[in-house]
């Protein structure tokens, strides 16, 4: 296991949080996230709070972090004693309208693209995304998997309001918003699917490491199903 | 045992010492945005320094209650009323069943706390009464308090007398100076705007909630090719957008983000900002 996570950097995060860059290695990503899970089941003196990443880790501490040289080699101990865990990837079929009336950057992403409406409805809908991680606000996922033609920088300014369930695209990512809230990424479909429930024991539809598959909708299903 | 809100004010919250351990999902910490003020109002009554409180933005509020029961006032100074009859914040303020409590023009600062002594009764949702308004979550029905609500009291009673020192008044001084670290992706920028960061004034936009605060400055040289993954994001971020301008991520802030990180503020400085107003120049500063 501890072949998986290599520390490559230490970044101080402000006074009280350190992010831990791991080197590219095969099941980095499954070891972050497993490092994350050990972390919260037995969690290091004054943690906070952790948030696992594509190829980081950010470990959050109550107060100003003193001795670093003695909280990196107890990481590095966490990290030699974790033990393998099973992973149980979930494929989730996402319906989603990619009808500009819903889609509202769709046209806008197409042109910047080169790419016709049509085309980028095709290839957003034919790839099988892994959710790499969970975060921003809750319910948000970040999707691995854009296909290569679909890929565009964020947004210079981001908006002040994403509708909940909105599809968006940046860099290599597809994203899921869970919620209305600010965002920078380009909205091209939206999901009448609700993805968030805190009467659930389980509140999120998806996990870290789940598999995630689009299915284009007409309009007319999306506004049948709101 | 309960209070009525007879006028809510512009945004009025349940908010507590936050919501830990949940980042993983998403959750962002969420609570006091002016921790040390909420600390002091919660002190005065007797309660412990994290527990759930009202939180007040800019505009007063005003409640009617069933019991008896001490309460005070921190944080942003308000005018406040008993009755109709002008009463003192700098003390605890003790409150009779059938009296109306008021809070009117608001004289220093933007964020006021109300505590009342025993705390509310209101359930925690993963550990935390606090309100994330973004996720319609915690608090009272997860939304910002309006009129007519009823917040039922967990053990109202009265407290003896609690003077607040005349220091902990909250002052607006011209310049607001914070301490700060460089920020995760500091590297990234060239010395020249590094040192502009540091060197220069911030002012509040009006795009400021407790998510976050969209900053007004000269603008910063946005870092060439740049197209980082998003990790874990700190309130206190300062976050560089392309177009040069920053957005300071506050206590509602999202767990990650993508934009780079110019600098971090201490955590212990936080509160500073709670109160800070549109007019007052910020400046960041780095002990190196």
């Amino acid at each position: 296991m501890t072949d998986d996570l290599i520390i490559d950097k230490v970044v101080a995060n402000g006074d009280c949080a350190l992010t831990l860059v791991f080197k590219e290695t095969s099941s980095r990503l499954a070891a972050i996230h497993q490092l994350c899970d050990g972390l919260l089941k037995h969690p290091l003196p004054n943690l906070c709070n952790v948030i696992p990443a594509k190829s980081d880790i950010t470990l959050v501490f109550d107060r100003e972090i003193q001795q670093l040289d003695t909280l990196i080699e107890s990481v590095t101990q966490f990290i030699s004693e974790l033990e393998g865990v099973c992973w149980h990837p979930v494929l989730h079929e996402i319906e989603v309208c990619y009808d500009p009336e819903v889609a509202v950057d769709i046209q806008a992403v197409s042109q910047h693209l080169s790419v016709s409406v049509e085309e980028l409805i095709n290839r957003h809908s034919q790839s099988v995304y892994q959710v790499s991680m969970l975060g921003f606000l809750p319910g948000f996922a970040y999707l691995d998997g854009n296909d290569t033609l679909l890929q565009i920088p964020r947004k210079a300014t981001p908006n002040l309001h994403v509708a909940a369930g909105s599809v968006a695209i940046a860099g290599q990512q597809t994203g899921i918003y869970a919620l209305a809230s600010p965002g920078g990424w380009h909205v091209i479909g939206r999901t009448p699917k609700t993805l968030l429930d805190w009467h659930q024991q389980q509140p999120m539809l998806y996990k870290p490491l789940d598999q995630v598959r689009f299915k284009p909708i007409s309009l007319a299903a999306f506004s049948a199903y709101m | 045992m309960q209070i009525t809100i007879k006028k809510a004010g512009a945004f009025t919250t349940l908010q507590d010492h936050g919501r830990f351990m949940h980042g993983h999902l998403g959750m962002p910490v969420s609570g006091f945005m002016d921790a040390e003020a909420a600390h002091l109002a919660n002190k005065m009554v007797g309660n412990q320094p994290g527990q759930g409180l009202i939180e007040i933005t800019w505009t007063g509020m005003s409640f009617d209650i069933d019991v008896d029961c001490s309460v005070a006032v921190a944080g942003a100074e308000f005018e406040c009323w008993v009755n109709n009859k002008q009463v003192q914040t700098n003390q605890v303020i003790h409150l009779k069943q059938g009296d109306c409590f008021k809070m009117g023009q608001l004289q220093q600062g933007v964020r006021g706390y109300l505590a009342v002594a025993g705390g509310f009764a209101v359930t925690a949702v993963a550990g935390s009464q606090s309100t994330l308004t973004v996720a319609d979550l915690g608090g009272y029905q997860g939304r910002a308090l309006q009129a007519g609500d009823q917040l039922p009291l967990k053990q109202p009673h009265r407290v003896p007398d609690f003077n607040k020192p005349a220091w902990k008044k909250i002052q607006t001084p011209s310049i607001l100076v914070v301490r700060a670290q460089p920020g995760p992706e500091i590297s990234l920028f060239d010395p020249h705007t590094i040192k502009q960061a540091f060197g220069q004034a911030y002012h509040l936009t009006n795009d400021c909630n407790r998510q976050g605060f969209r900053l007004n400055s000269e603008p910063l040289k946005y870092p060439e090719n740049f197209n980082m993954q998003s990790s874990g994001l700190l309130p206190g971020s300062l976050q560089v957008t392309p177009d040069g301008q920053t957005i300071l991520a506050m206590i509602d802030a999202q767990t990650t983000g993508g934009y780079p990180r110019i600098l971090v503020i201490n955590q212990d400085q936080l509160h500073k900002l709670a109160q800070a107003r549109p007019e007052q120049s910020i400046y960041f500063f780095v002990e190196v």
